[in-house]
């Protein structure tokens, strides 16, 4: 449109707006379709705001018009605002950012569509004059009884078609009343209504005008500014809705997915607690299952199980009123019962979708938790909808777009060892095999695969792979062949996706059949064989008990205490020698029962790692598809056995090594992969097994190793360290775990590690554990983490300070000693450090510290006890050292908490209480106070 | 008594008949709710921590619980005296910030349990700004005797302990 007829419009819509009063119809239709020709303008010109508003002022004069709303005069006012506006950007050449637009008008159409009911309390919907609202809701108490009244007589009125014309009539003024003043939800249920009305009333409609009446005379009420603003009426939006989409639900189409609103917990909340647990415990189950059903989709028991789990979790979340879950979990159900029918696999999208139904649901039941402990509506997911919908495309055999599709494989047992084992064939004749899979095949080319299936043509690939070695020399073919628009870009992915396939090495079965080595069938039982191994052995399950976590604690410490007190009996008898032999041998059965007592009470709180294991695997899952990356992934000890809070805690720092593992240390590229003689695809073990009293955790990955350059000089920038003489490997690996590394972008970049690492060695000390970096560059990189047994039992070494005892934990000591007189000096005539190995450290006196008199107030008299914590090490004076013990940890309680340098207190063998010392608190404390020391 | 504590936290006088367990410290005798006693336990050895208050003795381990230990004299500013056999410790459950809180208290000896009525109830005394009296709830009289009784929540707070400790 040019810019003259545009300077017209507004001319003539400014002199319109001067003259135009409500009644004037003509005037105020010439007025719209003026505005409507500016949109149009607005639109032309990229002006999307103006756009927004001017079609608004349209709707709006439109609702003048059909005398849609209360208050002409002030509608008529904000139109003329709206023009002068306009005026300005046309006629003024202002830019569209500096226009001045009234705030009623600015909201966009789709903003309207706001999901009604988030639980916001409005005093006053934003943008509305607050005039034009108080008015409406002082008008609204009247006309609700009117509607009542309407109600209560339609079932006994002879003139049934007036009073429907008549609630008619209120709804639909209600409904455009409260659109304009942005209550969203109003309009949205008085819509529902009025369109029920139409299509002919019934008595269950009678019913929920009263209760949609019932609600609006609450929300009137609050709006008011008496009383609570009522929750949305979920049920009673569902009943209304409920109607409407018996006739819309075909004519819609996918593209509009259905949207959860936000729901009030109701029923009984223990039963909803209840499903919670219940509810994950299955959807974990299913995880574990589904990765059978990965290897292998016709699997019967995991089939059945996920199946089982489904349905229990729809079951109980329809009784308990959980809409998006029920629909959810009916959908895959659905799915899943086809699939035991034999009526479909359950592969590629199919079992996709079931894993995303899986993951959705865990969404869905964490959002009950949290409604559960907030008391807040549950915040229903995003893309439910979406979701169901992809279900239904499914089980109507179509294709889904929106998931994607590599999958990762499982492990299994070699072929060729499956068949040297049946003895089909000779080792000789597997190698001879497998040196020819090994053997680097040339890849396709992409040209000839786009000329192959007839996506260019031959003439197009030769002028394209002139282009190629005249100009662009680096240029990959594909996109000099979507630029010269020989093909689309899905095209040539295919096509890449293609050449990947061919390139793969050919399976060692069809290598054997071809040479001879041996015949197909033999080939196909081993397979047969291969597959039955790789699937995960059935585990017997033993019945249990849920035992609120408090008692248990309490069971543990009694036993403890039972423990300490018959070691004081077993004592005191020992002390009478034979005066008593019956009563020493029995109370060696008591010792006995005890200590078994003792070990099973250990054990009472210890569960298999393997929840957390399988979260990784389905992390790696995850996050090979979102790379791109091939990655196998192993686990091994997934029944090693740790304290449960550990457990639960170890799983974030995993998270972080596993990520790493993916992200920074298998290479993205497979190619450099071949080249330094590794398989293609990437492994990661994850493992767990005891060794030395501790429980270890590795995480070990295959790719490229630690970059030792790449990190020091990024401390040296970083100012960690000063120089990297003398670092060992040990050291610079450690230093990954600082702080700073964590956010470091380059070494990220040269495949070092970093991200999140900090976090990864502040939870496991927090563990009271350790974590090791191995590394060799090309190799591959193994993370150890370290962990006690359990959290509340620690190793302790015991000193004595004067009269008093402390414990010291061994994991922070480094060395005790006992030192010579020229191992010490003096810094200033006050301060003192030791020499050790090569170092100065300082020293420290406890009993000082600690004010304890009658203690050894000279090192040399004493014991030194060289301690750790961060990178700070320090000597700490003691008169002797007691011995060493295991230690049951126990709280100060919250009396007694954040004492500087206590950790907490421990129950020790005599039946009294030790004090735990923590070092790093020691040392803070004495740098404050070293001037007394 | 300060002006605002007056107002704040005065309590009901008839609410505070009841049961109460009497003991002493020196000559005076002073009573404690007897809902608030957990149990009554001997002397025993008591593990000192070190840099908390003077009044905090230690910890005790009260079957594998690990429980804080305060001396009442020393809370008072009473003159100390050496333990006797008759010396023990009232286990009491008081309020803290984050729920109750078990803990010791060391009483020279244990009396007995009264039962006070409302009528034997007075008001505590104000000794001005010089003696604190913001734990004494009120005063009991039994026959000729007195007895103190101690607001044990407002006794030792477990506010007290913290801040002192972090000095």
């Amino acid at each position: 449109m040019p810019n003259k007829d545009v300077h017209e419009i507004i001319e003539k819509l400014s002199e319109l707006a001067v003259f135009t009063g409500p009644g004037d119809l003509q005037e105020l239709a010439q007025m719209h379709t003026c505005i409507i020709e500016i949109r149009e303008w607005a639109k032309e010109q990229g002006f999307d705001r103006t756009a927004t508003v001017a079609d608004n002022s349209a709707d709006l004069i439109e609702k003048i018009v059909l005398q849609e709303i209360s208050n002409t005069e002030e509608a008529l006012k904000l139109i003329s605002q709206v023009i002068s506006s306009f005026q300005q950007l046309i006629l003024t050449n202002t830019k569209e950012d500096e226009i001045v637009y009234p705030d009623e008008l600015k909201k966009k159409k789709t903003d309207e569509i706001i999901i009604p009911g988030t639980g916001e309390v409005i005093e006053l919907p934003e943008n509305v004059d607050p005039d034009i609202f108080q008015q409406f809701i002082q008008s609204q108490d009247s006309n609700l009884e009117e509607m009542e009244f309407l109600l209560l007589s339609y079932s006994n009125s002879s003139d049934k078609n007036e009073i429907i014309a008549e609630l008619k009539r209120k709804v639909h003024t209600l409904k455009g009343e409260s659109g304009i003043l942005g209550l969203s939800d109003i309009q949205e249920l008085c819509h529902l209504a009025e369109d029920q009305i139409e299509q002919g009333v019934t008595q269950e409609l009678i019913d929920n005008l009263f209760l949609l009446k019932d609600w609006l005379k609450k929300k009137f009420d609050a709006l008011a500014g008496k009383g609570i603003m009522p929750p949305f009426p979920n049920d009673l939006n569902r009943k209304l809705k409920k109607e409407n989409e018996k006739t819309e639900k075909y004519t819609k189409q996918s593209t509009e997915f259905k949207r959860f609103s936000p729901k009030e917990l109701e029923g009984d909340l223990d039963l909803v607690k209840d499903f919670v647990q219940e509810a994950t415990e299955h959807l974990d189950n299913c995880d574990v299952h589904l990765l059978t059903l990965e290897t292998d989709p016709e699997e019967s028991d995991a089939l059945n199980a996920v199946f089982r789990a489904f349905h229990t979790i729809k079951g109980v979340s329809g009784f308990l009123g959980l809409e998006e879950i029920k629909q959810i979990s009916h959908e895959a159900e659905n799915l899943l019962d086809r699939a035991r029918k034999k009526e479909l696999l359950l592969v590629g999208d199919a079992i996709d979708v079931v894993f995303e139904a899986v993951d959705a649901l865990k969404e869905c039941v964490e959002a009950v938790r949290k409604a559960l402990t907030t008391g807040e509506p549950i915040i229903p997911r995003e893309n439910s909808g979406e979701l169901i919908e992809n279900i239904h495309l499914l089980l109507q055999g179509k294709k889904i777009t929106t998931l994607l599709k590599d999958r990762v494989e499982k492990k299994k047992a070699k072929l060729g060892e499956i068949m040297l084992d049946s003895e089909i064939i000779s080792e000789d004749s597997i190698n001879r095999a497998l040196t020819l899979q090994k053997s680097p095949k040339e890849p396709v080319k992409i040209g000839e695969i786009l000329v192959k299936y007839n996506v260019i043509s031959s003439k197009q690939l030769e002028r394209v792979l002139e282009i190629q070695k005249k100009e662009f020399s680096n240029k990959p073919i594909g996109e000099i062949v979507v630029e010269l628009g020989f093909a689309t870009e899905e095209e040539i992915q295919n096509a890449l996706n293609k050449q990947k396939e061919t390139s793969k090495p050919p399976k060692l079965g069809e290598l054997l059949v071809r040479t001879g080595e041996a015949d197909a069938k033999e080939v196909a039982q081993s397979l047969r064989t291969q597959r039955a191994q790789s699937l995960v052995p059935q585990t017997t399950v033993t019945e249990a008990i849920k035992v609120d976590a408090n008692r248990l604690d309490q069971l543990v410490d009694m036993i403890g205490e039972l423990v300490i007190a018959e070691s004081m009996v077993a004592r005191e008898v020992e002390l009478q020698g034979d005066l008593y032999t019956h009563l020493s041998r029995h109370v060696g059965q008591l010792d006995k029962i005890t200590r078994e007592l003792q070990l099973m009470a250990m054990s009472l709180r210890m569960i298999p790692i393997k929840s957390t294991f399988q979260k990784m695997a389905r992390l790696v899952r995850d996050l090979s598809k979102k790379t791109g990356k091939l990655i196998e992934f192993h686990t091994a000890g997934e029944d090693t056995e740790l304290d449960k809070t550990v457990v639960d805690k170890i799983g974030d720092p995993l998270v972080h090594m596993v990520r790493n593992s993916v992200d920074h240390g298998i290479e993205s590229n497979p190619e450099e992969r071949i080249q330094k003689g590794k398989p293609p695809v990437g492994n990661i073990y994850l493992r767990a097994f005891h060794s030395g009293g501790n429980i270890h955790i590795q995480v070990e990955d295959d790719g490229a190793g630690l970059n030792r350059e790449a990190i020091i000089k990024k401390a040296l920038e970083r100012g960690i360290i000063r120089s990297e003489e003398g670092l060992s490997d040990r050291e610079v690996w450690n230093l990954i775990f600082e702080p700073g590394f964590s956010t470091a972008q380059v070494v990220t970049e040269v495949s070092g590690r970093g991200v999140g690492m900090d976090v990864v060695r502040k939870n496991i000390e927090a563990l009271r554990g350790q974590v090791d970096i191995q590394s060799t560059p090309g190799k591959g990189t193994v993370f150890t983490i370290r962990l006690p047994l359990t959290l509340a039992i620690i190793d302790g070494m015991v000193v004595r300070v004067g009269g008093e005892r402390y414990i010291i934990p061994t994991l922070s000591i480094i060395i005790s000693l006992r030192p010579t007189e020229k191992d010490i000096n003096t810094v200033i005539g006050k301060g003192e450090v030791l020499s050790f190995h090569g170092k100065l450290i300082n020293l420290y006196r406890l009993h000082r510290l600690f004010d304890i008199s009658d203690a050894i107030e000279n090192y040399i008299d004493g014991t030194v006890v060289v301690v750790e914590a961060g990178n700070l090490q320090v000597g700490l004076l003691v008169d002797e050292i007691l011995g060493q013990q295991q230690i049951v940890i126990k709280s100060l309680g919250d009396a007694l908490k954040g004492i500087p340098g206590i950790a907490g207190g421990a129950i020790m063998p005599d039946g009294k209480v030790g004090i735990i010392l923590d070092i790093a608190g020691i040392i803070k404390l004495a740098e404050k106070t070293s001037a007394f020391v | 008594m300060t002006e605002q504590e007056k107002t704040t936290g005065k309590h009901d006088l008839k609410s505070l008949a009841g049961k109460y367990l009497t003991f002493k410290l020196s000559n005076e005798t002073y009573g404690i709710e007897i809902l608030k006693v957990q149990e009554i336990i001997g002397l025993m050895s008591i593990t000192s921590i070190p840099r908390t208050p003077n009044f905090v003795r230690g910890v005790i381990n009260l079957r594998g619980k690990v429980i804080p230990v305060i001396e009442l004299r020393k809370k008072f500013d009473m003159e100390t005296v050496e333990d006797t056999d008759h010396t023990c410790i009232i286990v009491v459950q008081v309020m803290g910030g984050n729920g109750p809180i078990t803990m010791g208290v060391i009483v020279d000896e244990v009396s007995e349990v009264v039962d006070i009525a409302e009528n034997q109830i007075e008001p505590s005394p104000s000794f001005g700004a010089s003696i604190d009296t913001a734990f004494i709830m009120a005063m009991g009289k039994l026959g000729e005797s007195v007895v103190i009784l101690l607001d044990i929540d407002k006794v030792l707070t477990a506010n007290e302990i913290q801040s002192l400790s972090s000095l």
